[in-house]
């Protein structure tokens, strides 16, 4: 084998080990889909105050995928407004798709919506789109209008609540898939961090509901958290949770789902199931130091909406604010006498090479040993 | 130039010099296994796991049972050499080159199992990115890893001195010539040099032993630190220690016999050596019984209920065959022969029995404990795939086929410390005649 195919065999291996997918690359956003109704009840709808009070909207959807809960609530106006909420823990833009004849396919009516507090707070955007293209255009720059209304926002915990309503009898061109009396396709996507409305989505997930009807299909319902903090990594954090009724009842043997913002994207560290007293407890070991964006969802049924709670855990190290042990941060003493040994052992490994190496670079001492022969010291 | 060896020290180098067609036969048929290993592994990493007899619930199988053989007679080097060479055991001079070389094939062979076992290999990469000191994986990484590179060194440096005599001795072609100069080139035999090799050799020799002796212990955490029957044992480090001793010596042995027979160095390998080792391996056998009885006879005794269940799938169970076996044939057995039977016939005998026991044992040490359920209705069972039988046997013929190739690129027996040997270590030829009847 020459050196050259040497070296091309070991370029390959490193390019196979670079480019190989990573097991831990984060998954793409797969669509995941939910049925269900939403009423146009007569009277007003929710007050856009950017809270989400209880028995406020009288339908919700939590989206396992975006970990969006979406609340809706239509009134029965004659523009047939349809009040949303949105919970949202992610920092950058959320977006709500609305498609009246097809299951997110072709073009589609979209809101963005994003908080950017220091760059001019709130920013909506009523936009038009076909469902294969990442980005969306602004309907008045198509020629028609922008006709968001009430938009609000607030914060739930670390969690960004928006509150906007979209008639669904409007006269926008770019909105006229939404005359009909439904069913309308609804699905969700997000960017993780980004603010600007003209960025592309890290995931979408789809939904869909009828609107129809006037009867009260669920009853609200209200997810707690309470985190045990760890005292240091990688001890376990335990995160208690409650699941209610609208009157205060306890719900038990209820799923809830629990979900820990990792750098990969969220780690399930549910699903858990409620007590008699409407309590479950589910736990979550950090590696590091820093914040973790906690959720706790309840994805409804039995007559209960869908709810949904946000915390943040922040777990500081042991060794925080201790400079004499900044350098074993993570590390402790026992682990760091192994590391010690296991160094020690290679010193010595390169000690003796080095020793052996350095006799073999010196110049050959004497004429005798080239003419006694390389073993001529053994027999002396 | 004159050769710098005696004529004696030619019958070491005839094997470097002249290779037979047997030679190649065997190389031929040792390379058709491992390339049908390959086959059998490439089939495995298309289709997955789901080829083999894994499951979720056993977990580990042959491959880990492999691993855990495989290091475990990479001892071989470690006591032969390094231990006899600080206790200044002058008889230990013409096997130490094999038992270094042992420890470094079966290390490279062995350490590929835990990666086979993976299924997706590209995961070893997550070692290094979140690799975590808590984790016995990352202990077992890092001890594997500076074994290997420990033992590498402790095999190159009593070599530098052979390879100038070969590579003035031996007609080479262009490998053999630059792999010479390249390792041994330098070496002029003068003082200087002599007393920086037998620094370095004293230093290694002293350095490679607890490594050693770490590398299994911390194998052996990697079932011992885990709370499932049977393994969860506080003998566990000990008893791994003493196996991977017990198969090492085992090892050597059969090496030891294969080389004097094949290579016809019967002057340098003589029955004092086998008698020797063979005292080692009753002792060590002796050691396993008592640790095999206390570890299954305390599971026993005490009588919990999931202790009850490993032991009767030991016992009585699918795998009692084995178990009594290993038992009876690979301790009780070569212990008799060890005693009785103390020619060379009788003491390779009792290696290779003990050998494949010791393999036997890891297999049971492995599988019966996944099998046994940790609630009532996880019942597990596990039968090897041919897959895993073809790579398993691939293994052992790499194993040979790399030890084979090293003896003929390389002096088996080191020609140095045969030379240093006050006294030669040969015997009457009426004792050796004994001893072989």
């Amino acid at each position: 084998m020459t050196r050259s195919s040497v070296v091309l065999l070991a370029a390959a291996v490193v390019a196979v080990l670079l480019f190989a997918p990573a097991p831990l690359a984060p998954t793409r956003g797969a669509v995941a889909s939910h049925a269900g109704s939403a009423q146009c009840f007569l009277g007003g709808g929710p007050a856009s105050d950017g809270v989400i009070s209880p028995g406020e909207y009288g339908e919700t959807f939590f989206d396992g995928v975006t970990k969006i809960l979406a609340n809706f609530h239509c009134d029965a106006s004659p523009e047939r407004l349809l009040h949303v909420g949105l919970v949202s823990p992610w920092s950058g833009w959320v977006g709500l798709l609305v498609q009246a004849a097809e299951p997110m396919d072709g073009y589609a009516n979209e809101v963005r919506l994003a908080y950017a507090p220091n760059e001019g707070g709130l920013r909506v955007q009523d936009a038009y789109r076909s469902i294969a293209e990442p980005t969306a255009t602004a309907d008045v720059l198509l020629g028609g209008r922008g006709d968001v209304l009430n938009v609000s926002t607030g914060s739930d915990g670390p969690a960004r609540v928006f509150e906007f309503a979209i008639p669904l009898r409007s006269s926008d061109p770019y909105d006229s898939y939404l005359e009909s009396e439904g069913p309308f396709y609804f699905a969700f996507e997000y960017s993780a961090d980004l603010v600007d409305l003209d960025s592309g989505a890290t995931a979408l997930s789809s939904t869909s509901f009828v609107v129809e009807g006037v009867t009260l299909t669920g009853t609200w319902s209200a997810v707690e958290m309470a985190i045990v903090p760890p005292a240091a990594p990688p001890e376990a954090a335990q995160i208690l949770l409650d699941l209610r009724d609208a009157r205060g009842f306890p719900v038990p043997s209820a799923q809830l789902e629990v979900f820990v913002q990792t750098a990969f994207g969220f780690y399930e560290a549910g699903p858990v199931y409620t007590n008699e007293q409407g309590v479950a407890s589910a736990s979550f070991a950090p590696r590091d130091e820093g914040d973790y964006l906690i959720g706790a969802a309840y994805t409804g049924g039995y007559g209960l909406l869908a709810s949904v709670a946000w915390q943040t855990l922040h777990v500081s190290s042991e060794f925080a604010g201790n400079p004499d042990a900044a350098s074993l941060v993570g590390l402790r003493p026992v682990e760091s006498l192994i590391v010690v040994i296991i160094l020690g052992v290679w010193a010595t490994y390169g000690y003796a090479f080095f020793v052996t190496h350095q006799s073999l670079r010196t110049q050959r001492p004497k004429a005798e040993t080239r003419a006694e022969g390389p073993l001529a010291w053994r027999r002396r | 130039m004159e050769p710098d060896v005696s004529a004696s020290d030619a019958e070491i180098l005839e094997p470097l010099r002249r290779t037979t067609w047997r030679f190649y036969v065997l190389l031929a048929g040792l390379a058709a296994v491992v390339g049908w290993g390959v086959y059998a592994y490439s089939w495995q990493l298309r289709e997955g796991l789901s080829v083999t007899g894994l499951t979720d619930r056993v977990s580990w199988g042959v491959y880990i049972s492999n691993f855990v053989f495989f290091i475990g007679i990479s001892h071989a080097g470690t006591l032969i050499s390094a231990i006899l060479r600080v206790t200044r055991a002058e008889w230990r001079r013409p096997i130490t080159r094999m038992a270094e070389s042992i420890t470094v094939m079966a290390i490279v062979v062995g350490a590929g199992f835990p990666l086979i076992d993976l299924g997706r290999p590209d995961r070893l990469m997550n070692v290094f990115f979140y690799g975590r000191l808590e984790s016995a994986i990352l202990w077992d990484f890092i001890s594997i890893f500076t074994y290997l590179t420990g033992s590498l060194l402790y095999l190159l440096l009593p070599l530098i001195p052979d390879l100038a005599v070969v590579r003035r001795s031996v007609a080479l072609g262009r490998f053999r010539s630059f792999l010479y100069t390249r390792l041994g080139g330098r070496w002029t035999g003068s003082a200087v040099q002599k007393r920086s090799l037998e620094k370095s050799i004293g230093l290694m020799a002293v350095i490679i032993i607890p490594v050693a002796i770490s590398v299994h212990t911390v194998v052996s955490w990697i079932f011992g630190m885990t709370l499932r029957v049977g393994w969860h044992s506080a003998i566990f480090g000990v008893y791994f220690v003493g196996g991977a001793i017990f198969s090492g010596i085992a090892t050597i042995l059969i090496a030891m016999a294969v080389f004097r027979r094949v290579y016809h160095l019967e002057k340098y390998i003589t029955p004092l050596h086998f008698r020797n080792l063979g005292a080692l391996l009753l002792v060590l056998d002796l050691v396993m019984i008592y640790f095999t009885l206390s570890e299954y006879l305390t599971a026993t005794y005490g009588a919990e209920t999931r202790d009850v269940a490993w032991v009767r799938i030991l016992s009585t169970g699918p795998y009692a065959i084995l178990f009594w076996g290993m038992l009876l044939g690979g301790l009780v057995l070569p212990a008799f022969l060890l005693v009785f039977r103390r020619g060379i016939a009788g003491i390779v005998v009792a290696a290779i029995l003990v050998d494949v026991a010791m393999w036997m044992e890891r297999f049971l040490i492995v599988v019966p404990t996944m099998m046994t359920p940790q609630m009532a209705f996880t019942w597990n069972l596990y039968t090897p795939t041919w897959i895993e039988w073809s790579i398993t046997a691939a293994a052992i013929a790499g194993f040979a086929l790399l030890y084979a190739l090293f003896s003929k690129l390389f002096p088996i027996v080191s020609i140095w410390e045969i030379q240093e040997q006050p006294a030669p270590a040969a015997e009457p030829a009426a004792t050796e005649q004994e001893a072989v009847a």
